[in-house]
This record gives C-alpha cells, structure tokens and sequence, in this order.
C-alpha cells in the first residue's frame, strides 16, 4: 500500500508530565520551555533533571524534543545562556526555537543545536525567510497571518523548512510586536510576562453621538486547521504546531491524538474522506476552548476571527476528572482525581490508540479500600477495570448535554 | 544631535528646512504604517525636499505577508524614488530585498521591535554594515544601556524623544466591526476612506483612554501617554546619541517643532511650559530603569519546582494516620524502608521523615521501587498534596 508523506505533529509540554501524555498520545515532536529565556513564565517548565529525563522518554519512543528560547533577551539574560545551551547540547536535545538574533549568534557559537525561528519574529515573506536562513535558521515556524499556501511558498522560494500553527489560542497582534503587558502592566510579554490584556473587556469610544461599545474586540477566536489539514500536506508544510504549553493534560493528550490519528488515515489512505473527519472534530470540541476558527490558513481573518465574549469554561462539554496513575494485579485503576465524580457516573477512558471507552462506575473505594460515593480532587481512588487500560490515560466526564 | 521627523505634506516641509531640521520621513500609505502619501505626493514632495538640501527618507515598515509583499513589490519597482537615497526598513523581507537589489540606497534599520541586547544588534550592524546608515533603537533600552551601545556599536544610533508609544499591532480589522449596523452613511465614510480613531479602556486596566487606529493596515493601539525624553537632552548629547526622532503625526500642531529645536539646540532649558501646552500626557517609559523582568518570580511557586537529583516525586495523597501516596517523577532514585526523606510544602514548610513502611500502588509492602509509579510511605503531618519530595540521606 502506498504511504503518502505527512507533517510532523509538534505537540506543546508545559510540564515532564504533559511532555509523557502528548508523546503516549501520538505527538512526533514537543515543544518546552526550561526554568529561563521562554515566553511562558508562569508554566512549570522544566528543570534540568527534567530536561535530561524528558529528552530519554521521547528518544527512546523517537520524537523529538524542541526546547524554546524565544523570549527578546536583554543584556543580562544573555550572559547566563551559554551554560544553558550547552547542556541542552550535551543532552541533545533536537532544535532550540529562537526569535532574537542575539540568541542564535549565543546558540551558534556554543553549540551545534539546530535553530527554528520562533513565531515571535513573524516572519511572513520569502525574503524574510531567506534572509533567516542566512542567519543559520533551518526552519521558520510562521507568523499566524500567513496562510497556508504563502507558508508553502516561503518552503519552496526560501528552499528552508517550514512549521505552522494547526491549533490553539492566537494572539491576535503580529507576534513579538504587542508591549501592552509592558507599559500597563511593568511585565515584559516578550520575555515571558504577557498579561493577556488582549482578553479584556473594552469600552470604544468612537467619538461620535453614541454610547461607548462595549466589546472584547482584541480577542482572537482559536485557530483549528482540522478542515484544511490537507492543505497543510499539498504544501508541503513539515510540522503542524499544537499551542498551548499552559494548558491541561486533557488538552495537550486530546490534540496529540487527534491530529496524529488523522495524519495517521492520511498516510495510509492518502486523504481524509471518512466518519472519521468527524469523530475527529468532535474530539476537539471536548476540550476547553474559545470558538474556533481557521483564521488566515485560507483566506485573511476578518471580522468572524474576533471572540467577542468574556473567557468561560462553562461551555466545556468534557472535564478532566483524573488521569490512571496505576494498574494494580488485580485490574483496579488507581486514579489521581482532579475533578470530583460519584458512582453511577459515566466517564470516557481517553486511551493513547483507538476509541474512547465509556464506562458506568459501579463501585469506588480510596486506597486504603473504604468504599465511598464520591470523589474529591486531590485525592487517589481505586476503580475496577473490565477493559484494557494503561498507566498515564486520562478519564474525562461528559459535564454538558 | 541630530533631528529628525515626518512630514507628510509642504508646510511641514516648509517648516523642518527653516528650524535646521534636514531629515525629514515620507511615509507612503501602502508602505508605512500610519502612510498618508499617494505616489505622486510621496515624488512631489521627495523632489522639493531633495531641491531644498533636505534628506528625504522614504519608510517600509509595515508587516507584509508574502501575497501583500509581492503586489508592494509590483508598485515599489514603479515608485520614481530618484530623489531618496534612504530607507526605513523594519520587516526582515523588506531589509532582505533592499540589500540585496538595491545597494544605492542606505539603511536605516530598525531595531525597535526587541533587540534589547548588545549581540543581537552587533550581528544586525555586521551582516548589514555596507548599507547601513544607522540603527534606530528600542525605548524599552533604558539609558545606561543606550549609552554603553553609543559607545560600542560601530553605526549612528536614533532614539524615540517624542511620539506615541505603538503598544499593539494587527493586521485585522478590529474597529469597523463595532460601527452601528444602521449608520450606513459611516460605513460608507470608513470605507473609502480605511480610517477609523477612536479611544479604548478597560475596567481590568487602571489605563484609561488608549488611543486607536484602523486602516488599511490593521489595527494599532497607543499608550495614554506619549514617550517624552525633552527633559533629558543633556543625557542624550552626552552619550552622543546620533539622532533623536520626534513625531509630530496624529493631529499635533508642526509649529510645535519650533519649541523642540530650541530644547534640543539648548536655545531653552526649561522645559515645563513646553511640557504643559503639548496635548497629550507624557512619560518618560523605560529611559531611567526597565525592571519588567522583576515579577515574573512571583508568577509561580518557587518552591514546587523541582531541585536536583536526589528528587523522588510529589505527594498525591495525604491520608490522615496512614500515609503519604508519593507520584514518583525520577526513576533513578531508589526508596527502601529506612531511608530519610526531606519533604516541602507549597509554603515551603520542610519536614525530614523516616521511611517506616513502602508499598505499592496495591498496598503490598514492597523493598524499593522498581517500575512504580506511585508509592505510599507512612503519613507524617505538614505534608499535603503537591509537598515535594526528597531523599535525604
């Protein structure tokens, strides 16, 4: 059967753990950041035991790991680097992703690490992306304005490798080029401190005889590139990135599987005509997000891309409710709780291949064997299994009709 | 020290030639941001600055995709530029093209989008340094760094001293979506005419009144106040700063320039009344101190991050009177009974216990852990969920 060539999935890892759940789901690749030189501050991030221990468990199941150091660095961050990229030389780690030049003339002269551009320097023509490459660039991940067919012009006219948004939150400002955290705030956004002013509720005064608007008006929809998946492939685009270093483990092992599984079809079916496209989407309205949208993938993000309303959970159709630390001899799962639930409810095992698997809890007990009713976070309970399970899966509970 | 501005129209011109001011910023409107020039009034006015001794500068710094870069290209080769020996490049593709086809004209390059640190600008100057006329700087760069860069970067240095401070840039249309639905006449007005202002605040935000723009470019946000360095011309010339930009764009009066040569010439050194007849409020940002690296410590608990190598895991349960469920997160430590573990709270509360019993995720006492993932030890007081956990011995 023929074997048609797909992109890589590049999944985010806010954490060691994430980085276990997005690569036991299927993602090729991770992005991370360590304690230092990223853009999200607030994220667990990595240490350097970490790091090492993190780059083992995705090379011996063959992904990747990129580690971003794409914060704009001033003077003194830049003095404590060299000692950071050479251990991330000697743990070989797989690309660094970067958006300063200072930080690839550091990563250069300290080490043979391959250097992605980060988004934050939203490189968004040929002439940009030759002139990258010229710097020592190997890929460029793109600016979000692009669409999907200029990304595959850069690859072909720039001849350099190519990394695109698939899924996620967006800014909506060009990349690297909103300070608002900055002034209003006293936190640099562009190394780590973005306060997410963009999220916030504005009143617009026009000027004019009229009452001020009220609107969310700098607020992106998220980008989803499920539909134009194919588009991805017919340009030759060679990863597609997952945002979301800050987000859950629901999150971060749903997409994995997800875009995997539909690269997956494609590479043995050579398209994505199938029930499957559907299953698909549905997979990815279980997880927490703002109304979707494909903003400039096909055509520019117009008005339709703007989410106009206050940030809310309260619309998720799924929740977390814990993840199986533990399979015990005598098939119990040991599950660490993050969101109560009861016996009778009925969860979905998430496993790392195939379906979902739905299940009534008949009986619950904590660890030292008391039986209960229900649940609380934090806590560890004991389950009884039927079914195959594996340490590291999720279970999640329909919370929406 | 130099001066320089934009102008957009002969008075303004006018103007700069009679202070002295002779470098003045074109800004055409399919290639500048905030451009208002057609072609025939970018070459008009090119051809009299150029007649009149003046250094007309012509400005490229929107961010283009690669569709919008070529059709600019389509009109750029069009363009009679005779009269401009000068560019303002700020997207890497626009600074790419120039140098490489078209070496007559000088670069001033603009670095104001980050590059806050000495290699990156070096590496900037280095592969460029044949066309470059200057590098114009980020006012994020407080001024012991400006000066430490006047004085160790081998091209001129410009430097924001007066003009709105750009906190947001889009290309999408954010504005003209708010415009009433039935006020057909100014959708009708925006439409031609691609440009919409209006002001914005927000009840998370103690900033009231951040001025917006759209136009065929996007959608630009502005601090409340204007960046304003008049009150430290001394600084400036004392570390031979090149060039200082002022930006008189956005409905401020030309004439105002007359008052700021006087400041930057040192005509005048009191500069309050000047300060109090300027419309907008002023601040000087970042020239004293940039500190907006110093909260990120307090964006998360310092004490759950993992330490070093004797790391064993996390506590994930506390059950009161039996015992501690330890999530193990590095393998190559081994526990057996015996061995002291060192505890700390998420308040960074630390407790040293001795390992009584070990037992598996099934509750069989096991004598160290092999492949586990979760072990439970015997329960000790001031350790709760998320304690981090340590060997000690």
């Amino acid at each position: 059967m023929q074997k048609y060539q797909v992109p890589e999935v590049l999944a985010p890892a806010g954490s060691l753990d994430k980085l276990k759940v997005a690569i036991s789901y299927g993602a090729d690749a991770v992005y991370l950041g360590g304690q230092k030189f990223g853009l999200r501050s607030a994220a667990d991030n990595f240490t350097h035991a970490e790091l090492m221990e993190g780059v083992e468990f995705a090379h011996e199941r063959s992904a990747k790991v990129y580690v971003v150091l794409n914060s704009f660095l001033h003077d003194k961050d830049i003095s404590e680097l060299p000692d950071f990229v050479k251990f991330l030389d000697e743990i070989k780690i797989d690309a660094v992703i970067v958006s300063d030049l200072g930080v690839i003339e550091t990563v250069k002269n300290n080490s043979s690490i391959p250097v992605h551009l980060s988004t934050q320097a939203s490189c968004l023509n040929v002439e940009a992306a030759k002139l990258w490459k010229k710097m020592g660039v190997e890929r460029i991940v793109t600016g979000r304005e692009l669409s999907i067919s200029e990304a595959g012009t850069l690859r072909r006219d720039a001849d350099i490798e190519i990394e695109m948004f698939v899924h996620g939150s967006m800014c909506m400002a060009y990349s690297g080029n909103c300070v608002i955290s900055n002034y209003t705030q006293g936190r640099d956004s562009n190394r780590g401190g973005c306060a997410h002013s963009c999220r916030f509720e504005y009143s617009v005064d026009f000027n004019d005889d009229l009452e001020k608007r009220k609107a969310y008006f700098m607020s992106s929809k998220d980008l989803n590139g499920l539909r134009v998946l194919e588009d991805y492939i017919k340009y030759g685009i060679d990863s597609i990135k997952i945002e979301g270093r800050m987000k859950s483990h629901l999150y971060a092992g749903t997409m994995s599987k997800v875009y995997a599984e539909a690269l997956s079809f494609y590479k043995e079916h050579g398209h994505f005509l199938s029930d499957k496209l559907m299953e698909w989407e549905e997979e990815l309205k279980k997880v927490t997000h703002r109304s979707y949208t494909e903003a400039s993938l096909v055509d520019k993000a117009d008005e339709t891309s703007i989410f106009d309303e206050r940030e809310s959970d309260s619309s998720n159709e799924y929740i977390m409710v814990g993840r199986v630390l533990d399979v015990t001899s005598d098939k119990n799962m040991i599950i660490e709780v993050r969101n109560a639930f009861e016996t009778d409810d009925t969860l979905e095992l998430l496993p790392f291949k195939g379906n979902a698997v739905s299940f009534k809890i008949d009986e619950l007990s904590l660890i030292n064997g008391e039986k209960i009713n229900r649940t609380k976070p934090s806590t560890l309970v004991k389950v009884p299994a039927n079914f195959h399970v594996t340490a590291g899966e999720i279970l999640r509970k329909r919370v929406t009709l | 020290m130099k001066l320089t501005t934009y102008v957009s129209n002969k008075f303004e011109l006018a103007k700069c030639k009679e202070l002295g001011v002779l470098e003045v910023i074109l800004s055409h409107r399919d290639f500048s941001r905030f451009g208002k020039l057609d072609n025939d009034e970018l070459i008009e006015l090119s051809k009299i600055a150029r007649e009149l001794g003046m250094e007309p500068v012509f400005e490229w710094d929107v961010l283009m995709t690669q569709n919008d870069f070529e059709k600019a290209l389509s009109l750029f080769k069009k363009l009679d530029l005779s009269s401009f020996s000068k560019m303002r490049l700020q997207d890497p593709g626009a600074l790419n093209y120039i140098f490489e086809n078209h070496p007559e004209f000088k670069i001033q390059l603009n670095l104001e989008n980050g590059n806050h640190n000495l290699v990156a600008i070096k590496t900037w100057i280095s592969h460029f340094e044949k066309s470059l006329d200057r590098v114009i700087l980020s006012i994020e760069l407080p001024k012991d760094t400006l000066k430490e860069y006047c004085e160790k970067l081998s091209v001129p240095i410009e430097f924001l001293g007066l003009g709105r401070i750009l906190l947001f840039y889009t290309p999408r249309n954010l504005l003209s979506n708010l415009l009433p639905e039935d006020d057909e006449a100014r959708k009708k007005e925006v439409f031609n005419s691609r440009y919409i202002e209006a002001t914005g605040e927000s009840e998370e935000s103690p900033h009231k009144g951040f001025p917006l723009i759209e136009n065929k470019h996007g959608t630009f946000m502005f601090h409340i106040k204007e960046h304003y360095l008049l009150d430290f011309i001394s600084d400036l010339k004392e570390m031979n700063l090149d060039t200082l930009r002022v930006d008189l764009r956005f409905g401020k009066d030309f004439n105002l320039l007359s008052d700021i040569k006087d400041i930057v010439d040192g005509h005048v050194t009191e500069t309050k009344s000047f300060k109090e007849k300027y419309p907008s409020d002023v601040i000087r940002g970042f020239f004293h101190v940039n500190k907006s690296d110093v909260l990120f410590k307090k964006l998360k608990n310092s004490r759950i991050i993992r330490q070093d190598d004797s790391y064993v895991g996390e506590v994930i349960e506390a059950m009161k009177g039996e015992f501690l469920g330890i999530n193990l997160k590095n393998p190559k430590v081994k526990i057996k009974v015996g061995d002291k573990l060192k505890l700390i709270s998420p308040v960074g509360k630390e407790v040293i216990v001795p390992v009584v019993f070990l037992k598996n995720a099934g509750l069989l006492d096991i004598e160290t852990n092999t492949n586990e993932n979760l072990i439970f030890i015997n329960y000790v007081s001031n350790a709760w969920v998320k304690t981090q956990v340590y060997l000690a011995n």
